[in-house]
């Protein structure tokens, strides 16, 4: 008779699938996170238990199918260690205890964990909008105050600056118009209560330096002449409250942010060590898998010359740009040509304990090089084998 | 069948040396015999009358795709531009661009029983033998266009004449084609990306080939299989001020090029509509003739020979298979344009337009083209043709004879120019008095194109033994008519036309037809492993047809007369 614990069960809510394994008085936990795992297939190859699976990656991510996901967890076969939580570079996957985050084995058993560099130097950084557009995986924090450049309600141009104009203005000539507070935020006009004993409107400009941009609008507008801009200093930026940073758990070390900072403020390490080689001559064409499913869009389609500039040479069907690619191997999996991209791991960088037999053979199947394959064995359809090198 | 005597008419046939002597004609089955051996026959009596050979017109565009996508652009180039119908003939469409029944007949009209398609896209080339079934009386020989194939533009580029050969002869084959037609070489498939070729030495986008590789290739392609036409070209640069120097620098590619063929054809380059390559200038401002500059290396030149394409002063379709060309003038006229791309093969476009002897342009073209026969010393080697329809139709033909044959007739139109003085000043035509002979437009209508074509053996002569073709006009070389416009009568409507001996037209009027034939060039090559390959291949990843279903089947052609080149031998 088969015997009531454990008991394994596998359900999906939203965007996770949640394996589970109950004991008597422990519940165990692993969460997949399907918005952020890419199908490159780590997990799988580090599972000490063989029991992650890699599946249809291309559709899954390409949003073609709505059922499945782009990697498989057998919920019996898992024992929860842990180990693919560690090894996800995409914060894919999660194992709690109990409803609590938790990785015994790193704690107890000092199995390493990823040693990842990418961090802004605050001195150097000038807070542009660069490298949070460039990054793929949304691990770019911008904690900056908006301007009126990209919202309306947003702070004022000025206050980006740091200014010594300087504002005069003539209290002789003044007729407390109010044209000059009417355009400009600098500016403050109030007028004193009137009153039919002097029958005059008097009252006093206010001027805020740190709203001034030195436009000298105000100047012009004043129709009695009665206002004097002396352009001062304007230094170059001033900082605001606030900064950007990386958030580590997000950030795949694909370094599109470290390249693209204007002020080389940024400083990040690739996980993996290795080569990557495309076959473009190989590649039918017409497909685009792999750049779709790329997690570090660090694959293009070339993109095709002037006819009078191509000398009888077509432009190659698919090429990758080795600075971005972080070797993850989810093109791999996800092509259906064969031989076309070679991956090749050499190294990782981690820290903690790695002269374990178990990181030892994780290591090692993570280094075997690959390369994708057309016919696959038929006893396991619906999984992915890659070709190894 | 019926025999007849032609007797006491003046015969022209240069092909065997007579001018305008009295001599009968026999007919019998079908072919001309000596007189004497007519002993029953109906006697047709041409005296004070003029005898040639039947008409064989070496350009035009009569049959096939761009034809009729101009038929179907222009409805209204039918309404009240139509002739009536006459006797038990079929429904005759469109002034420009006629229906197929209208051009058969009106060949016939004229006493022409030849026309050679000038432009044939291989891919749509049962377009052109539907259209050759649907044409009464003449036989039609259809060219498929060459200078801008993608296999031509890599064999020459790779200097691979021998498979350039056994491609060409396989796509003769195929077509059921004639001869290799070049149009803009290099600049049609340029326009395939909305660029052109302006000069011989303008490379080809992405094939990086010149068309002066193409035109040198084409022509010793031809000559290595000693096909009966030479290349026929439509040069770069067409209808552009000062592009008589292209004109000069593309005839000059045939310097010392030996014809080898066993047809009779002297020429390894006829270049087509050679009147919308002599202009000179910068611009439509100063715009004037180069036909002395043109016909000066021309006339010296053995080995190259041409046709006129005159501005008939009509309202008109051009249809080219040079596609920016067809751009630009749409570009200049503001008038409709179709344009069709051709799979690996070529472009074509189609625009109306307007001759109007009010506009200068138009007035220096057609002094040019008629300057450019005035000028020729060898009327073997110049044809009549107005590239019909592209300078304008066919039946203009008469007109055009006219004009050469009277100076009287071309100075009354010239005078009455609104830019008379203009026109006088940037063309040479008030200055030539030649008029031509009866001699010299034989040459031009019958035996110097049938000799070009390389098919004199068949048509554009009355040699005894050959198929009784016979065109017989009511004009007398003896008493020439002082009214010019009587000239044109005579050759717009003969007395007699006669195809392969049946009368299909007695005083001007259609009374029989009679099958026509599809004349092409069966090739035989030696194996080529390597062009078998490369045609199933290119098949295979880029025609959108199967190369099973390319090559037109062999019922669909029309009574097919095949001439015969075997280079195995
Ligand atoms: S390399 Fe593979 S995945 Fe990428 S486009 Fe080519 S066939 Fe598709
Ligand atoms: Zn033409």
């Amino acid at each position: 008779m088969k015997s009531l614990f454990p008991k394994y069960s596998k359900r999906q809510e939203g965007c996770f699938t949640i394996m589970e394994q109950k004991l008597l008085k422990q519940v165990n936990n692993l969460i997949l996170d399907n918005s952020r795992c890419t199908g490159c297939g780590i997990c799988a190859d580090s599972c000490p238990e063989e029991a992650i699976s890699v599946g249809p990656v291309g559709a899954f991510r390409r949003g073609a199918i709505e059922y499945g996901s782009a990697v498989q967890v057998d919920e019996e076969k898992c024992s929860y260690c842990g180990v693919c939580t560690v090894m996800c570079p995409f914060n894919a996957m999660k194992l709690e205890i109990d409803g609590e985050p938790s990785l015994p084995i790193v704690e107890k058993e000092g199995f390493p964990v990823y040693d990842k560099l990418a961090e802004i130097d605050q001195e150097k950084c000038v807070q542009c909008t660069k490298c949070e557009n460039v990054c793929p995986r949304e691990a770019i924090v911008r904690e900056v105050p908006v301007f009126e450049g990209t919202d309306r309600c947003g702070l004022k141009k000025a206050e980006a600056l740091r200014s010594e104009n300087e504002f005069v203005y003539n209290e002789d000539k003044c007729t407390f118009c109010g044209l000059c507070g009417e355009i400009c935020a600098a500016i403050d006009v109030t007028r004193k209560p009137i009153s039919a004993e002097t029958g005059e409107v008097t009252g006093e400009v206010k001027w805020n330096p740190k709203l001034c941009d030195g436009c000298l609008l105000c100047a012009e507008i004043c129709p009695s002449e009665a206002i004097e801009v002396k352009k001062g200093k304007i230094s170059k930026r001033k900082k605001n409250k606030g900064k950007v940073h990386i958030d580590k758990e997000e950030c795949c070390t694909c370094r599109w942010c470290a390249i693209s900072c204007p002020t080389q403020a940024i400083t990040v390490e690739k996980l993996f060590e290795g080569e990557i080689e495309f076959h473009a001559e190989k590649c039918p064409g017409g497909c685009s898998t792999c750049v779709e499913v790329c997690p570090a869009n660090a694959i293009y389609v070339p993109t095709p010359k002037s006819p009078a500039d191509m000398h009888g040479e077509i432009e190659p069907n698919i090429a990758v740009n080795k600075e971005f690619c972080i070797l993850c191997g989810a093109c791999v999996n996800a092509c259906p040509g064969e031989d076309i991209i070679v991956l090749k791991r050499t190294g990782l960088r981690m820290k903690g304990k790695e002269d374990s037999a178990l990181f030892k053979s994780v290591k090692e199947k993570l280094l075997t090089s690959r390369t994708s394959k057309v016919r696959e064995s038929k006893d396991e359809f619906g999984e992915v084998e890659v070709k190894a090198l | 069948m019926s025999e007849y005597i032609i007797k006491n008419g003046f015969v022209f046939d240069p092909l065997l040396g007579i001018k305008g002597e009295k001599k009968d004609i026999g007919v019998k089955d079908g072919k001309i015999v000596d007189a004497s051996e007519v002993k029953k026959g109906k006697v047709i009596d041409a005296s004070g009358k003029t005898v040639m050979a039947g008409g064989v017109d070496i350009h035009t565009h009569c049959v096939g795709p761009k034809v009729n996508i101009g038929r179907l652009m222009r409805p209204e180039d039918k309404l009240f531009r139509s002739r009536v119908k006459e006797g038990n003939t079929r429904v005759q469409m469109g002034f420009a661009v006629p229906s197929t029944f209208a051009t058969g007949y009106e060949y016939a009209r004229m006493g022409y029983v030849y026309a050679n398609e000038a432009a044939m896209p291989p891919l749509d080339s049962p377009h052109i033998h539907e259209e050759i079934r649907d044409t009464p009386i003449i036989d039609i020989s259809a060219m498929p266009v060459l200078g801008n194939n993608w296999f031509q533009l890599e064999y020459l580029k790779n200097k691979e004449f021998d498979n350039n050969a056994a491609y060409t002869a396989w796509l003769l084959n195929a077509t059921k084609g004639f001869g290799i037609k070049c149009v803009n070489p290099g600049g049609s498939e340029a326009w395939g990306w909305g660029m052109n070729c302006t000069t011989i030495h303008d490379p080809v986008p992405y094939f990086d080939i010149t068309p002066a590789e193409i035109i040198k290739g084409q022509m010793q392609t031809n000559e290595e299989l000693g096909l009966p036409h030479s290349l026929h070209i439509h040069p770069n640069n067409i209808g552009n001020p000062g592009n008589y120097e292209t004109t000069l620098d593309t005839l000059k590619l045939a310097e010392g090029v030996k014809t080898n063929n066993k047809f009779g054809r002297d020429q390894v380059l006829h270049n087509t509509h050679l009147q919308f390559h002599s202009y000179d200038g910068t611009g439509w401002g100063d715009f004037c003739s180069a036909s002395q500059q043109v016909m000066d290396y021309v006339n010296k030149q053995k080995n190259i020979s041409f046709d006129l394409g005159c501005v008939t002063f009509d309202e008109t379709t051009t249809m080219t298979a040079d596609g920016p060309f067809e751009y630009h003038l749409q570009m200049l006229n503001h008038l409709k344009w179709a344009n069709s791309d051709v799979e690996l093969e070529t472009s074509s476009g189609i625009v109306p337009y307007v001759y109007d002897p009010k506009i200068k342009v138009c007035d220096i073209q057609w002094a040019i083209g008629l300057e450019l026969a005035l000028l020729a010393k060898d009327h073997m080697r110049c044809h009549l043709t107005t590239d019909h329809p592209n300078a304008g139709p066919f039946f203009r033909y008469p007109r055009i004879i006219k004009w050469l044959m009277s100076k009287k007739s071309r100075d009354s139109l010239l005078h009455s120019f609104k830019w008379a003085d203009k026109v006088i000043d940037a063309t040479i035509l008030e200055s030539l008095d030649r008029e031509l002979n009866l001699y010299e437009i034989a040459q031009m209508t019958r035996a110097g194109t049938a000799k070009c074509l390389g098919i004199s053996d068949m048509y554009g002569s009355l040699r005894e033994g050959t198929n009784a073709n016979i065109a017989i006009y009511n004009i007398n070389p003896e008493d020439m008519p002082s009214d010019p416009e009587l000239i044109e009568k005579a050759f717009a409507e003969t007395a007699y036309t006669i195809k392969d001996g049946v009368i299909v037209v007695e005083n001007g009027k259609v009374v029989a037809t009679t099958p026509n034939y599809t004349v092409w060039t069966h090739v035989r090559v030696p194996d080529n492993p390597i062009v078998d390959h490369d045609i199933r291949e290119k098949f295979a990843k880029y025609y959108t047809v199967g190369l099973e279903n390319y090559m037109v089947f062999d019922e669909h052609v029309h009574n097919p007369r095949a001439i015969e080149v075997d280079t195995t031998a």
